[in-house]
């Protein structure tokens, strides 16, 4: 009775103070724990996509509430390491917005988890990093139901065009690498540097493909095309199969060059052994890898070579971070660098990319996020390639907190409120942009 | 015949030490309940004040207890298994495959009603087999749950494929509604009169307890074991069905991971895993809703992420070391 | 003169509280060497109390002590067993899945150190010397101690604590442990000791033995001291009236003559058993308290946990005639209203970490239905409160753990418990072994009401005058078979029961 007693006055204690407690404005009350938010009111000198220099008048912050973002992450890595900086300390006060992020979320339940807690927080906007094109169309309803608009990292596919053709209001939305540009790095690489005349056998790990992962298909599509065009062979099967196959298969052909596709998610469990064996064959010198495995395969490459002594070229998919620089910066015992070439990416950019399609849709500009025929848009940055350690050197030191390669110029670019009629095609122009001549050409100024 | 006087009870000193007086209040009944909803209480008025109010409307609320219903249930579920002085982790995992022949059902019939009864009825069967290694093969649970862990697993990647299986969405988010809390509480509710009200918890306790005295008191431990698996593959098909419910399809990592959470919640809520008589039924959903209310509440408040992992590990440690029952003996159970 | 010794151990105004139960209450104490000191006391009275806290098991709350002439504050056991003090425990003391030489040096493998390793073929052999000073030749110190029975592995405790050659050792309750030449060796130590100017301090329920082997004997009662007595002023009565606080009135044991029903209740056939019985017949009757006794390894715990279900029965079989049901398991045993105390009452009659109450209910699930399959609370209660109260446990409340009962209010938990079950048929396995001569009365006066209610009872013990007072029927058995069957109305003789239980036979 008296237990009863007590823990019903516990309760009303609660209540009562949750009544007295609630203030109308929603302004951080933890200071060192939360986002800061501040205002500015400024001029800056910006430029347009024809060069004249035009003065702009930025909105002043008192104009809009404060934004809050919520960033859903899948995994924490360097990457999202980078985009905390970003967001946080460089956008956020500038653009009067406060961002949150989340812990790491696999799964579609821990995804709607975070959606449901960022709605509760006061969340205005989701950007998503977590990408099933199945599950694209639901996150948005969800959001729909929130009332928070959703942009993920991702493209159009079969299965989520529902999404993208459905006329959401809240749906703002995907942003990604051009894939076809993104193979083609390989492909212009291994054209290039590749001479028919020599004998080369190649490892190609193909990582999701068979899962449709559609980056690495294009990659690795344009690999095999890039080998095919250099030695004028055909294939017996058609690229496709062989790429998408589930288990490890022999790429046979006509000119019976020895070319092994090697599936498999990095992660899984025996997959660095099952690579390691057939690389201990002793029969690939050329290995090109589609997922983000520079960084995992390093040892066992620099084993085989000097058990082998056998000098293999590595030519993969990497991000910018002390893997990739390692594995430039090493020498093999032939005195080569480890890896020739490697995709990379300015995570600033991207990131930018993300914002703006939120920022241009809570300021009253949706048609930023619209193609012309009035669906929901998919917006694209190129990827770049490096090849060599003193490349990477200049270009790992060009995206770093402070000098970050999407700065204000940048950003502002892209905002419908500092350019009124901004259409959505103007703004990728603008993203394809920035690319490595104009950010070396901007460093250099 | 010998005439023994009635002795008269002791008279309790006036000098009590600290560690004296937390015991006599950990033994009084009841303590098992009261602790961890007061310090659920405690944390639910923390977040309050840290947010200015904002934590405890409607939605906060409805959104807690969504979200812990799944966890919630399953821990409900295995209490029983804990009971006895067993563990099993291999919940998630069957949770998970049973979640599969849900969703497979539904890509056969369409029919979710089906679905519902098929999701229900694997979690039964797979927990029994559980059951079954166990008492034929006299394996300990703990044991065969790894294996099972395993095989299960393989099961639903090998089903499930790369591509999550659909459910429709819009069909799951109408029958999530009213649906979901009526079957959490009637099973819940059921869970509390049978364990707590009928001779099957006191049973169970006592097997949990000491399971030679049980098998002396005439308490068959074979046929508790088999109710308590058939009560917990009850819980963890219904849990498979909120599951689906919840997200409108089951991906090849359904499940995985689950057996952990569902301990952590068993141990939050203030009941010991290695069974016995201190346990309950109810422990577990009030250490789901508290993980739940933490998440939510950090969020809100706005702890920043590189912090949040530090701060619930923290707190999770403080409850645990407030909350559990340390027993002055050792557990004498093998587990393994 | 044994109380003319320098002064060994010195208690001053010790108290030691276990929660709200005051185990010592401002006790002084002095222990002089060349003595064999008594203690002795009803359980709960405080003597394993005072010789733990001395022996560093555990700390008191308050006082002091003083060990050859200093201050004495042991941290740990270990502690004390280096400065010279040693105790054989009451409960087990030695951890069975370890060798006899490593229980026999436990905690001290340091003086075989060599380097990082430890010298086993050393340690071997001074195990074996610490044996055979104790007279013990049959055990193996290379072998598991688990493999042992409780005498041996009492023996083995007894030869760790000599190793030390301590200065002050302590037998609590030991002898209850032993048969006859475990005794045997016990007492000559003792003696050995106090002839060579040490000290032993020697608890005991058994007011015989304690008076034979004693030169001084204090007497404790809740956490008291009542009285230090020298050899000369032994008396039996007046140590039990000081032990209990009351005068004894009448018979200990039962005095009547009342018969038992013709009518056979239980008949264990042909039974052979995987490794004990062979072929053994008995029969119960109506209103029969058959005692079953012998040395401890004569087969009777086998019998009773064969009666019960406990004990695979390769061939044979036990049989309920009145219901026509064969017991198999312990289950079916108490579906048809059996009831079973065993020997190891921590390990196997009792949930030490659940309630009073949870123990003494776990009998009365289906008596306590209230609607349906539920159980009311309020009847559960009851069931407990009865017994609580008809048997003077002594507790705060149901709610209390039994795990922080004496030894003997445990006892009256599981005797609860099956008293609240009504058993027809009870088979009691040294049922008073470790409790207090008030308790045991009671117990004896219960077991004889429950006799005239027409319950029938098998009492297996190893104490004859427990058997000779309570049987109507008594068995002799020795290496599984039965020796000879004694009957009451034709009196017990001790004479013979021994001989039958060693010999097998009349005295050769």
């Amino acid at each position: 009775m008296k237990k009863m007693f007590v823990t019903l006055l516990s309760l009303f204690l609660c209540i009562g103070l949750s009544a007295c407690g609630k203030t109308t404005q929603s302004a951080a009350t933890v200071d060192s724990l939360t986002e800061t938010t501040s205002t500015s009111t400024a001029v800056v000198p910006g430029s347009t996509a024809d060069g004249e220099n035009v003065s702009i008048q930025l909105p002043s912050a008192a104009n809009h509430k404060t934004f809050k973002i919520g960033i859903l992450e899948t995994q924490l890595s360097d990457e999202s390491t980078i985009r905390v900086n970003y967001f946080r300390d460089y956008i956020a006060p500038r653009y009067n917005c406060e961002f949150m992020f989340s812990e790491a979320c696999g799964d579609l339940n821990s995804v709607m988890t975070y959606i449901e807690n960022a709605a509760d927080a006061g969340c205005d906007a989701i950007l998503c990093y977590y990408t099933v094109p199945a599950n694209t169309e639901q996150l948005v309803q969800l959001c729909q139901e929130y009332g928070m608009l959703f942009i993920e990292n991702g493209g159009i596919v079969p299965a989520n065009e529902a999404a993208y053709k459905g006329g959401y209001e809240n749906f703002g939305g995907g942003f990604q690498a051009n894939q076809p540009a993104t193979g083609r790095l390989f492909k212009d690489y291994l054209v290039a540097t590749m001479d028919p005349a020599d004998e080369h056998s190649f490892l190609i790990v193909s990582g999701s493909c068979y899962l449709g992962n559609m980056q690495q298909l294009e990659i690795t599509t344009n690999i095999m095309e890039a080998i095919a065009e250099i030695y004028g062979l055909t294939y017996e099967k058609t690229i496709n199969e062989l790429i998408t196959s589930s288990s490890p298969i022999q790429a046979v052909n006509d000119k019976d060059i020895e070319i092994y596709c090697y599936p498999g998610l990095p992660t899984a469990s025996g997959w660095l052994e099952g690579l390691s064996a057939a690389l201990q064959t002793g029969k690939y010198d050329y290995l090109l890898i589609a997922p983000n495995a520079i960084g995992n395969i390093g040892n066992a490459v620099s084993e085989v070579e000097s058990a082998l002594d056998k000098d293999i070229t590595i030519i993969g998919f990497g991000t910018f971070g002390t893997a990739l620089t390692n594995a430039f910066n090493t020498k093999d015992k032939f005195g080569n660098q480890s890896v020739s070439m490697s995709t990379v990416k300015f995570t600033s950019l991207v990131s930018a990319m993300a914002f703006s399609k939120a920022y241009n849709m809570l300021t009253g500009h949706p048609e930023a996020v619209l193609t012309e025929d009035g669906n929901t848009n998919v917006l694209q940055f190129k990827m770049e390639s490096v090849t060599s350690a003193e490349q990477l050197a200049q270009m790992s030191d060009w995206d770093v907190p402070g000098k970050w390669v999407a700065d204000y110029d940048i950003v502002d670019q892209m905002l419908v409120v500092n350019e009124p009629g901004l259409t959505a095609k103007e703004i990728q122009e603008r993203t394809f942009a920035v690319n490595y001549e104009s950010i070396k050409k901007r460093r250099s100024d | 015949m010998i005439r023994i006087a009635k002795k008269e009870k002791q008279k309790t000193p006036s000098q009590l030490g600290i560690g004296d007086r937390i015991e006599i209040i950990k033994s009084k009944r009841g303590f098992s309940l009261i602790f961890p909803l007061s310090m659920l209480l405690l944390l639910v008025t923390l977040f309050v004040i840290l947010t200015g109010g904002d934590f405890f409307t409607l939605n906060v609320i409805k959104g807690i207890f969504n979200q812990s219903l799944i966890v919630g249930t399953m821990a409900t579920a295995v209490s029983f298994i804990y009971t006895t002085g067993n563990v099993d982790i291999s919940v998630g995992n069957v949770m998970g495959l049973s979640a599969v022949f849900g969703a497979l059902s539904y890509r056969a019939t369409g029919s979710m009603v089906l679905v519902i009864i098929v999701t229900l009825l694997c979690g039964v069967l797979f927990m029994m087999c559980n059951c079954a290694l166990g008492i034929v093969f006299h394996i300990k649970s703990a044991m065969v749950a790894i294996v099972a862990m395993s095989v299960y697993n393989a099961f639903t990647e090998v089903l499930v494929g790369p591509d999550p299986i659909q459910v429709d969405y819009r069909l799951c988010k109408q029958l999530e509604g009213n649906f979901r809390y009526i079957a959490f509480l009637l099973y819940f509710g059921t869970c509390l009169l049978l364990y707590h009200k009928t001779a099957i918890g006191r049973k169970l306790r006592f097997i949990g307890g000491n399971a030679l005295c049980a098998n002396q008191t005439g308490i068959n431990s074979a046929k508790s074991k088999i109710t308590a698996y058939l009560f917990a593959g009850i819980g963890v098909g219904l849990a498979g069905v909120l599951q689906l419910l919840r997200t409108g399809n089951v991906a090849q990592s359904v499940g995985t991971g689950m057996g952990v959470d569902v301990m952590l919640a068993t141990v939050l809520g203030g009941m010991s895993i290695f069974g016995g008589a201190k346990s309950n039924v109810y422990a577990g959903f009030i250490g789901a809703v508290t993980v739940t209310t933490l998440n939510k509440g950090f969020l809100m408040v706005g702890v920043s992420s590189t912090l949040i992992q530090g701060v619930r590990a923290i707190i999770f440690l403080l409850l645990v070391f407030m909350n559990s029952e340390r027993q002055a003996t050792l557990p004498s159970r093998q587990q393994f | 003169m044994a109380h003319n010794g320098e002064i060994l151990v010195e208690v001053k105004d010790l108290c030691k509280n276990f929660g709200v139960t005051v185990a010592l209450n401002q006790v002084s104490m002095v222990i002089r060497r060349g003595e064999v000191r008594g203690l002795i006391g009803e359980n709960g009275s405080g003597k394993s109390t005072i010789t733990s806290i001395i022996a560093g098991i555990q700390q008191a709350t308050s006082g002091e002590m003083f060990y050859q002439g200093k201050a004495w504050k042991p941290q740990t056991s270990l502690a004390a067993v280096h400065a010279g003090i040693g105790i054989i425990v009451q409960e087990m003391g030695t951890i069975p899945s370890l060798t006899v030489a490593e229980n026999i040096f436990l905690g001290d493998y340091d003086r075989f150190r060599v380097g990082p390793v430890i010298n086993r073929r050393k340690m071997m052999a001074e195990a074996r010397q610490a044996l055979e000073d104790i007279g013990v030749n049959d055990i193996d110190p290379a072998a598991i101690t688990g493999r042992y029975n409780m005498e041996q592995r009492k023996l083995i405790e007894i030869a760790k604590t000599m190793v030390n050659h301590p200065e002050i050792f302590v037998v609590d309750e030991t002898t209850t442990a032993l048969s006859e030449k475990g005794r045997e060796i016990l007492y000559r130590l003792m003696h050995k000791a106090a002839a060579e100017n040490k000290a032993v301090v020697f608890i005991s329920h058994d007011l015989d033995e304690i008076m034979k082997h004693s030169d001084t004997l204090t007497i404790l009662r809740d956490g008291n001291i009542i009285d230090h007595m020298v050899k000369e002023d032994f008396e039996p009565g007046s140590i039990k009236q000081k032990m209990i606080g009351r005068e004894i009135t009448g018979q200990y044991y039962r005095d009547d003559m009342d018969g038992y029903d013709d009518e056979v209740l239980l008949r264990a056939e042909h039974i052979t058993t995987m490794r004990e019985l062979l072929c053994f017949d008995l029969e119960l009757h109506k209103g029969e308290i058959l005692g079953i006794g012998g040395l401890s390894e004569c087969g009777m715990h086998a019998v009773g946990r064969a009666l019960y279900g406990l004990e695979e029965v390769v061939s044979g079989q036990v049989v309920l005639t009145q219901k026509q049901v064969k017991i198999t398991t312990p289950e079916v045993a108490f579906k048809y209203g059996m009831g079973y105390v065993s020997k190891n009452r921590d390990t196997e009659s009792l949930e030490l970490n659940a309630s009073i109450g949870a123990n003494i209910s776990s009998t009365g699930y289906d008596k306590n239905r209230g609607l349906g399959i539920f159980i009311s609370n309020r009847k559960e209660r009851r069931y407990e409160q009865l017994q609580v109260d008809s048997l003077a446990i002594k507790c705060m409340n149901t709610f209390q753990p039994v795990r922080t009962l004496s030894g003997g209010n445990k006892q009256k938990v599981v005797f609860g418990k099956w008293l609240a079950a009504d058993a027809d048929i009870l088979i009691l396995d040294c049922p008073t072994r470790g409790v207090d001569i008030g308790v045991k009365a009671y117990m004896y006066q219960l077991i004889y009401e429950m006799k005239k209610q027409g319950k029938s009872i098998i009492l297996i013990s190893e104490e004859l005058p427990e058997l000779c007072g309570m049987s109507d029927r008594l068995l002799i058995m020795r290496n599984g078979k039965v020796t000879g069957e004694f009957m009451r109305t034709q009196g017990f003789s001790h004479n013979d029961l021994i001989n039958y239980m060693i010999v097998g036979g009349e005295n050769q």
